[in-house]
């Protein structure tokens, strides 16, 4: 299982855990992960707002290189796995757009021949490694804790793009299960986290992720687990400007990435999944893992 | 009519077919205000004044150039709960984007992160060059602190940032 390796913006220059930590449980479970030479933004947080044709042109971009590495792309990456998924529909149906990306593609000797697919982290580990095996690697089973889940948006929305985990995101959740976890629903579980109004109202954001936070403690879970670097570094990084974590540290809630749980089921050291860089109060699951 | 100045065909073409087809849209599936856009979303909770029912009564009564000033079309999280529970498959999510398009090509203010972001493109192919990070014990560390390998850039910068400049002038 060898896949075009494109981590995003988010996980290549600041969320390094999200970065180490897929590497590391990825690399064991026998996926091969091939660096993209060439690559850049994928143009969704970027120029979607000034030149939406250079935003498409870039996610082409991205996924001529894969094409010619000969692999779909995996990503981590919620943003841009819908960039992918939305701009490669666009680039089937519109043959005008495709003309212009076509053109500028050539000036760098590359083709946009829609031969490379594109999978979320989540949509290789459920469906292409697969429960069974996922259980299988686990040498520090979860028994006893139970968390919160937080897919995000973008793996399961919008409903006519055929998303991996749509309409009603179960994945993340039977991952967690996988690991001996248990999962349950809380209210705002599919609520967005805020993350993208950072640009616009800081302030704003956090108290849209506030609200999710307040709902997962209480409900008494012992921590909530994305798949989302862009939820991850909102809810745990974020989580000091909310409401939810004024006062003492105790009221704060853990947050950790799935790539970061999986690899302390799988026996890993809490340093090599980068555990060191989450703001939230991880070092209980730790413990206790 | 909405004048933008230093707008290229291309993007024109671009923009005009969107509108078009959302207005088509709009005009097949008839928004009957039924509010389950603005009750889904999550950002109506936490802000006062958006509400992207009230922003689809505005584009369909042709409303635009008081919209585009507006700071609401920015607060938006694009996380596509309108769009997923529009009962006559409207998307206020892609209205919104276009509205931000707009925006920007009318010349009318923008939150100044998204600047930084495309800065951050032409100068390394990301939105930003890689951080040191601080972690909860406060001390600092980089990418090869952690043993992950140099960021692969798009390589020839200049031959990069020049095809995007020739998009974006295109058509002039």
């Amino acid at each position: 299982m060898m896949y075009a390796f494109y981590p995003g913006c988010l996980s290549q220059t600041e969320m390094f855990s999200c970065l180490a930590s897929a590497r590391e449980v990825l690399n064991r479970l026998g996926v091969g992960l091939q660096t993209m030479d060439g690559s850049s933004c994928c143009g969704y947080q970027s120029y979607r707002l000034s030149s939406p044709v250079t935003w498409k042109y870039l996610t082409a971009r991205n996924l001529a290189l894969a094409a010619r590495m000969g692999h779909d792309i995996l990503t981590n990456c919620n943003d841009c796995y819908l960039s992918f998924r939305k701009v490669g529909k666009e680039l089937a149906d519109d043959p005008h757009l495709k003309g212009i990306v076509d053109d500028a593609l050539r000036l760098e000797g590359l083709e946009y021949n829609a031969k490379a697919g594109v999978c979320h982290i989540a949509e290789v580990l459920h469906d292409r490694i697969g429960l069974k095996r996922i259980t299988e690697a686990v040498v520090k089973p979860l028994k006893g804790f139970r968390f919160a889940t937080q897919p995000g948006c973008h793996m399961f929305r919008p409903e006519e793009l055929a998303m991996p985990d749509g309409p009603e995101p179960r994945k993340l959740d039977e991952l967690v299960e996988a690991l001996g976890a248990e999962t349950s629903d809380y209210p705002h579980r599919l609520d967005c986290c805020g993350s993208p109004m950072q640009a616009s109202d800081e302030e704003a954001s956090l108290r849209v992720a506030d609200r999710k936070l307040r709902s997962v403690r209480d409900g008494g879970f012992d921590g909530i687990v994305t798949i989302c670097p862009h939820c991850f570094r909102t809810l745990d990084a974020g989580q000091g400007g909310t409401g939810a974590a004024s006062g003492d540290e105790g009221k704060r809630v853990p947050v950790i990435h799935y790539t970061q749980l999986l690899g302390l089921a799988m026996g890993f050291s809490p340093a090599r999944l980068g555990l060191q860089f989450n703001m939230s109060p991880v070092g209980g699951i730790i413990d206790r893992v | 009519m909405l004048l933008v100045p230093e707008i290229n065909e291309v993007e024109v073409r671009f923009i005009s077919k969107m509108l078009s087809r959302l207005v088509g849209e709009m005009n097949a599936e008839v928004c009957d205000q039924c509010g389950k856009c603005s009750s889904a979303c999550p950002v109506s909770k936490e802000i006062e004044g958006f509400n992207p029912r009230q922003m689809i009564a505005k584009v369909s009564m042709g409303r635009l150039d008081g919209l585009l000033k507006e700071d609401a079309i920015w607060t938006c999280t694009t996380c596509l709960k309108c769009r997923e529970r529009c009962p006559e498959d409207i998307s206020p999510y892609d209205v919104i984007l276009i509205l931000r398009n707009l925006a920007y090509r009318a010349g009318y203010s923008y939150p100044a992160g998204y600047d930084d972001f495309i800065k951050g493109v032409k100068e390394s192919g990301f939105i930003s060059r890689p951080q040191a990070v601080r972690g909860r014990g406060g001390v600092k560390v980089s990418r090869a602190d952690l043993g992950l390998p140099e960021v692969s850039g798009p390589g020839d910068m200049a031959k990069f940032d020049g095809v995007i400049e020739g998009i974006i002038r295109a058509g002039k």
